[in-house]
This record gives structure tokens, sequence and C-alpha cells, in this order.
């Protein structure tokens, strides 16, 4: 009978083991994989609606770019020249023989705030027009820190100035782990 | 008594482990997701198909590479290889000029995404997986346009990234490429085939955090 008691004891003892163990591995890569859903989440949504605006478009310049690390923000300003099909008639009826009656230009800005981030047609006293259908706003995940040092927004222009690349990388880091989420877009320049 | 422990320590071992299972088939799915659907990849292949297409490129860049085997690298191991740009180096003339500036965008976006291979294939499986099973000719003997008639290495053979081969595998289960059709202008399926309406398919491979990304974009 002890011999008995003493190998049931080993064998639950065994089995407890397993199963703290393999529940262990179940919650440790449950929570990645969930925190690793909810970046990618974000990731994709930005660089989506963003996308989609700056698809329709050419960058002519920028305006201005701002790291302030003490305030957690960042921001870039520059000139998006909008691609539209509809036709533009003047008040007046008359259509100048232009081709570039149907661009319009138009300052966009992309701005982080306490992790706030927002993109969008400003006015001329900088204010988020967000009745426009460019304006997108995103609460980026609280884990995820932004590399302001590494924050980039500028254009790339080649020897001939044709088929330069507006580019802006806004560095994420995970503060669980050394995982990047970095949001890249891109636009054609004018 | 010991009976009885086994017993139950059975039962719940069997269904840890069918739990583990399901979870871990689960897992791969969502790894699958993660790494076969990178939005970054995605767009790296857009914007640099873009380029090539504005720059009159991509054309250009078709007839030179897949006249002669079924697949060309946009770029491979990291570096450009979308144009005759080392033709240009002792000329200036415009067209020159357009190429380089062309190569210097590709470069831009390739250091922007972390582009490490893009490359366009035949929409085919022979192109893609095994050379040895392109179809046989139709009854009329035409050639089909996505036949293999080259008889070069399929995608596969030639790269030696497991990675990159388990996403072929992928891509050929996901798009049920062994099922199409061989001939473009074929209207009705035979034998449950589909019809073929791509051409080529472009296959992007970016590297972030040491780990491999993949997309692909099918053109018509």
């Amino acid at each position: 009978m002890l011999v008995e008691i003493i190998v049931s004891f080993s064998v639950a003892m065994g089995i407890a083991f397993y199963l703290i163990n393999l529940t262990y591995k179940f919650v440790d890569n449950n929570d990645i994989i969930y925190q690793d859903s909810l970046y990618m989440k974000d990731k994709i949504l930005i660089t989506k609606n963003i996308m989609n605006d700056l698809d329709n478009g050419v960058v002519v310049e920028i305006s201005s770019v701002n790291k302030d690390m003490n305030n957690n923000s960042c921001s870039c300003e520059f000139n998006l020249k909008s691609i539209s099909n509809d036709d533009v008639v003047p008040d007046d009826g008359h259509i100048a023989d232009d081709e570039n009656i149907n661009e319009k230009s138009i300052n966009r800005k992309l701005e982080i705030t306490n992790g706030l981030l927002k993109y969008g047609m400003i006015d001329e006293n900088g204010n988020f027009n967000t009745s426009d259908i460019s304006y997108y706003e995103k609460q980026i995940e609280s884990s995820l820190q932004i590399d302001f040092d590494n924050f980039r927004c500028e254009i790339k222009k080649s020897n001939n100035n044709n088929n330069a690349i507006f580019i802006i990388k806004i560095p994420l880091r995970s503060i669980y782990s050394d995982e990047v989420y970095d949001i890249k877009l891109m636009a054609k320049v004018s | 008594m010991l009976a009885e422990l086994v017993i139950s320590a059975t039962v719940v071992i069997s269904t840890m482990v069918g739990l583990y299972s399901l979870y871990s088939k689960i897992y791969n799915r969502y790894k699958e997701k993660n790494l076969y659907y990178s939005i970054d990849a995605l767009y790296a292949t857009k914007e640099i198909v873009d380029v090539m297409i504005s720059n009159n490129e991509f054309s250009t860049f078709i007839n030179r590479t897949l006249s002669t085997s079924s697949s060309g690298f946009i770029i491979k191991d990291g570096e450009d290889e979308s144009s005759n740009s080392n033709l240009c180096d002792n000329d200036s003339n415009s067209q020159c000029d357009v190429i380089k500036d062309s190569v210097n965008a590709i470069n831009v976006i390739k250091d922007l995404y972390g582009i490490k291979n893009m490359v366009i294939v035949e929409y085919s499986l022979c192109s893609l997986i095994d050379s040895e099973k392109c179809k046989p000719n139709t009854e009329n003997g035409d050639e089909g346009n996505n036949e293999n008639s080259n008889n070069n290495n399929s995608l596969i053979e030639q790269i030696n990234n497991q990675t990159f081969k388990d996403y072929i595998h992928y891509l050929v289960t996901y798009y049920d490429i062994e099922n199409l059709a061989v001939y473009t202008d074929r209207d009705n399926a035979e034998n449950g085939e589909q019809k073929n309406d791509y051409s080529y398919i472009v296959i992007t491979e970016i590297e972030e955090n040491n780990k491999t990304y993949y997309a692909s974009m099918r053109i018509r």
C-alpha cells in the first residue's frame, strides 16, 4: 500500500507539473498573439486610411517637420496636389483652357500627440478640417512607444528631380518586446 | 486507487492535448495571416509596379526577362535588377536619365520597406512550382499563353529560402493555381478547370525584425 501511495503521488505530481507547464505556455503565447494582433491592427488601419488619401495626389513640398519629445508630439505638414476626375466649373461658367484646372492643392498635416494620431486637411491656422473626407484620427495602442529621434518626413530626390518620393516613417516600439511596428507611408512628388 | 488515478489522468491529459492541438491550429492560422498578408509588402509591391509603369519600364522589363524565362527578379537579395541601367553608365541621353531616375525611386522604396526580393512570374503552376507539370498542347496544336515553353526552372527551383518556398506553395493552394486553365483564351472550363484571368503574379518578400513577410499581386 505504501508503494501504491508513493507511485500515485509521483504520477499525480508529474501530471500536475505537466498541466501547469501547458497552461503557462497557453497563457504566454496567447498574450503575445493578443498584443501582436492589437499592434498589427493599429498599423494596418493607419497605413490604409492615410495611403488612401496619399495615393490620390502628389506632394508638392514639405512645409514643416516638428519633433517635441517633451510634449510627446511630432508633426509633418506638407502640400498635396489632389488629382480629381470631377470637372471644375468656375462661377462665371467659363472653363479656362488649363490642364491644371482639375488639380487642387491643399495643405495636409500628420500629427501625433500623446499617442493620438491625426491626419487630414488643415486650414490657414493649422487646424484640422474634421469634416473633410481625408480626415482620420486614431488613438495608438498605449503600449506602443514612438521613437521620436527616428521619425522621418522627407522627400528623396533623384538627380533630375523626376520620380522623387515623399516618405513618412513613424517608428513604433512595443514596451513588452523588441519588436518594431513602424508605419511607413509614401507618395509621389510633383 | 492506482487504476482510478491512471484512468482519470488519461482523460484529463487527452482533453488538454486535444485543446492544445486546436490552439496550435489557430496559432498557425494567425501566423499565416501575419506573415503572408503584410500590408507593407503589399504597398511596396503596388508602389514599385506603379513607378515602373509610369516610366514605361514595366512592359520593357517583362519583354526583356519573361521572353526567355518564366520569372524575372525586379529586386534580388536587396539589389535592384529592374532595368538596364548598367548600359547607361557612359551614356547621358534622356532615356538613360529616365531609367536612372526610375532606379533611384525603386531604391528609395526598397530601402523604406526593406524589400529583400521582388519577382514577377507567369501565373501558372509550371512557372511557380514545377516546370515538369506543364500541360500538353491542345488537340489543335496551339501553344498556351502561360505554358512554360522555354523549359526554364520554375521559381521554387531558383530560390533557397524555405519560408519563400512555403509561401509559394501557399499561393498555389490559396489561388487554386493547380486547376487553372492553361490558355487564357479558353472560354469554357473543362474538367473543373478555372478560366485564367491573370497573366502574371508579383511576389514580394520584405524583411523586418529579422523576420520575413510576404505579399503578392496578380496582374491581368
